[in-house]
């Protein structure tokens, strides 16, 4: 069972267009591969605002722009759906998660 | 195996570069997301949770060792080095960089091999039986008929924008391994009473939200008129099946609306039409005479019968051997050759995927004991299909050492699983690690085998691209608030004799689900008759389930929840 959540933030994410790979939203408006260096919000206008922005400026680098919330629980740890685990897990793809070859 | 013609190589060439020129004015915002997406899914390319997604077309899952070769070159140059074999008979790759794809698309190419028509609302991949030429029961070859849809119905203008995807299965024999019908065509060779070869035509099959066995619309079609009849199907499911919603646009939806009989009406309406007024395509004999040489059978070797060499081997007392090839193992319809399935579902894989190494060794292995062929099964395996049987033991004993030699083909832990939440876009729930899971709560081969064949297949979501629907036992992944929750289903069957598995109960965790899976085939262990059937064979799995029904095995799966 998942901790109990204390606070949660919104956290924007896209797929990088030249090779699909997964970037969150930085607090500079640049794209970082890891989830740790994602901008947390927590104005749903403000998270729909820099969706929007991804739309319209930032085509040619990213795609399938979204927001996701990301909570946080009382002993600090990050609660995310699965979905958002898996996707921020990256290239440690299930593979090498069940100690298979690569 | 059929061979391109100049037509054909410029085709696909000519995509591969048109793609290339696609990719750039994407890049260079020539084209907008919205413009390119379907160019992209034209050519196969999803965008999954991590990264884009090829689909790689493999016409009735057929492979010559180049081609093979060639997609271990792709798996190895341009993605993680392997490659994801799937319920469709194709080959996907999980990790290609969009820039690349259209480098890939040369590559394939050269090996006359493409990614048209693996996504989109479209006909796709033409799938067939993986014996398909040398199954004892078959009635004649599929696959020049297959080959033949496929020409038709790659380009078709008519075709391009259906209601939904349109899928088409072909099987030559009685015994169905082609899983016909949960296809929207299902097709069968059959012999009429008089001698005439011809097709049993099914239409109106599919899994998904709305699951659906086919119904049989034709008893018998002559061959001359497959084409023309699959057209006046097909102009009937895209004038009449729905665009309203995209749930209930398939085939299936609107043989259920009309109900087989109006479907029927109209399909032979218009069949009538069009030969009336002309336009019906014959399919005369020279075309097909001219397409099955393409798939005339290789020289073999006139051999011994080995019959009672491969039932000696069965029992033989090297007892890794004898389980193998009581498993993995089939008849061949040449005297002396056999059919061996080379099993993907080992412990150290991912079901389905198999490494760049791995296939440039299927591929030598494919020469050196085989005839250069390999062929993709719908549940996910491979197939050496022209085997000596003398050669057997040196094949197993180099199948073991690759991994590929799990006697378990057809059993509990050949599980059928399509990539889930770990790669999948539309997943609610991983796949893999729960295949993963069950495959270690039965790695006992001594139990594995008692308990005989029981399909087991786990989809990640209501799409049922690992066909749970029709798996003896069946598993599907849900949401339930952000967490993994899994539904069982039994009695599925995708053979010859069809069915929808029926849903046992509550949804389960994936931690209890093994034990879980574990007390429904105990209790099959013990409800079983033993030794009744046709060769003195203990009852199935389906059929202990079909004769006492889902009561006791329901009561085995809640049991011992407390």
């Amino acid at each position: 069972m998942a901790e109990k959540v204390e606070q949660t933030f919104l956290v924007v994410t896209a797929n990088r267009l030249e090779d699909g790979r997964v970037v969150y939203l930085r607090a500079d408006r640049s794209w970082a591969p890891d989830l740790d260096a994602a901008e947390l919000l927590t104005d749903t206008a403000e998270r729909d605002a820099r969706i929007a922005w991804a739309a319209r400026d930032q085509s040619l680098i990213v795609t399938g722009c979204y927001g996701f919330d990301l909570g946080v629980a009382a002993s600090g740890a990050r609660v995310l759906s699965t979905r958002e685990q898996i996707r921020a897990a990256g290239e440690a793809s299930v593979r090498r998660r069940l100690g298979l070859e690569r | 195996v059929y061979q391109y013609d100049e037509h054909d190589q410029r085709i696909v060439e000519e995509r591969a570069r048109q793609f290339r020129d696609q990719v750039r004015r994407r890049l260079e915002g020539e084209l907008t997301e919205e413009e390119f997406r379907p160019l992209r899914l034209q050519n196969g390319v999803y965008l999954q949770l991590h990264a884009y997604m090829l689909r790689v077309a493999i016409p009735y899952g057929l492979l010559s060792t180049t081609q093979l070769r060639k997609l271990a070159h792709v798996a190895r140059t341009y993605d993680r080095g392997y490659g994801h074999f799937t319920t469709r008979q194709n080959i996907q790759y999980n990790w290609p960089r969009l820039v690349d794809v259209p480098a890939i698309l040369d590559e394939l190419a050269s090996v006359q091999m493409h990614a048209i028509q693996t996504s989109g609302n479209c006909i796709r991949n033409i799938t067939s039986d993986p014996f398909a030429g040398v199954a004892r029961d078959e009635i004649e070859d599929p696959r020049p008929y297959c080959e033949i849809l496929r020409q038709w119905s790659t380009f078709h203008p008519e075709f391009a924008f259906l209601p939904r995807k349109f899928k088409i299965a072909v099987t030559g024999a009685p015994s169905d391994r082609a899983a016909i019908a949960i296809h929207d065509i299902g097709i069968r060779i059959v012999r009429r009473d008089d001698g005439e070869v011809g097709f049993e035509y099914f239409a109106g099959g599919g899994l998904g939200r709305t699951p659906v066995i086919a119904e049989r619309i034709r008893a018998f079609l002559p061959k001359r008129d497959l084409l023309a009849y699959t057209e006046a199907v097909l102009r009937v499911y895209n004038a009449d099946g729905r665009r309203d919603n995209k749930y209930k646009a398939r085939i299936k939806i609107l043989v259920k609306e009309l109900g087989t009989e109006e479907f029927t009406r109209r399909v032979e309406e218009e069949f009538e039409r069009m030969k009336a007024d002309g336009t019906a395509i014959v399919l005369d004999d020279d075309e097909i005479a001219r397409m099955r040489a393409y798939f005339a059978p290789p020289a073999y070797d006139a051999l011994p019968d080995g019959s009672a060499a491969l039932a000696a081997a069965k029992l033989g007392k090297d007892r890794e051997h004898a389980r193998w090839v009581a498993a993995n193992v089939v008849p061949h319809r040449v005297p002396g050759y056999a059919i061996v399935q080379l099993s993907t579902k080992s412990r150290e894989a991912c079901p389905g995927d198999v490494t760049a190494d791995q296939m440039d060794a299927i591929a030598a292995l494919a020469d050196r004991f085989g005839t250069g062929r390999v062929v993709v099964t719908h549940r996910q395996n491979l197939v050496l299909p022209d085997v000596r049987i003398g050669d057997l033991r040196e094949l197993h004993a180099a199948l073991r050492e690759l991994g590929f030699a799990t006697p378990n083909l057809d059993r509990i832990t050949d599980v059928i699983a399509c990539p889930g939440l770990d790669y999948c876009d539309l997943a609610n729930a991983r796949s893999i690690p729960i295949a993963k899971a069950i495959q270690e709560r039965f790695d006992d081969v001594d139990r594995m085998h008692d308990l005989g064949p029981v399909t087991l297949n786990v989809s990640g979501c209501i799409n049922a691209c690992g066909h749970h629907h029709v798996g003896n036992i069946g598993v599907l992944g849900i949401d339930k608030q952000g967490e993994e929750f899994y539904q069982v289903t039994l009695g599925g069957s995708a053979r010859e004799d069809a069915s929808l598995g029926k849903v046992l109960g509550r949804a389960l965790s994936g931690d209890e689900l093994p034990d879980a899976i574990a007390r429904v085939l105990d209790a099959y262990a013990t409800l079983r008759l033993r030794g009744e059937g046709e060769d003195g064979e203990d009852e199935t799995f389906l059929e202990t389930f079909r004769r006492v029904g889902t009561a006791p095995f329901k009561e085995a799966m809640y049991a011992s929840r407390a």
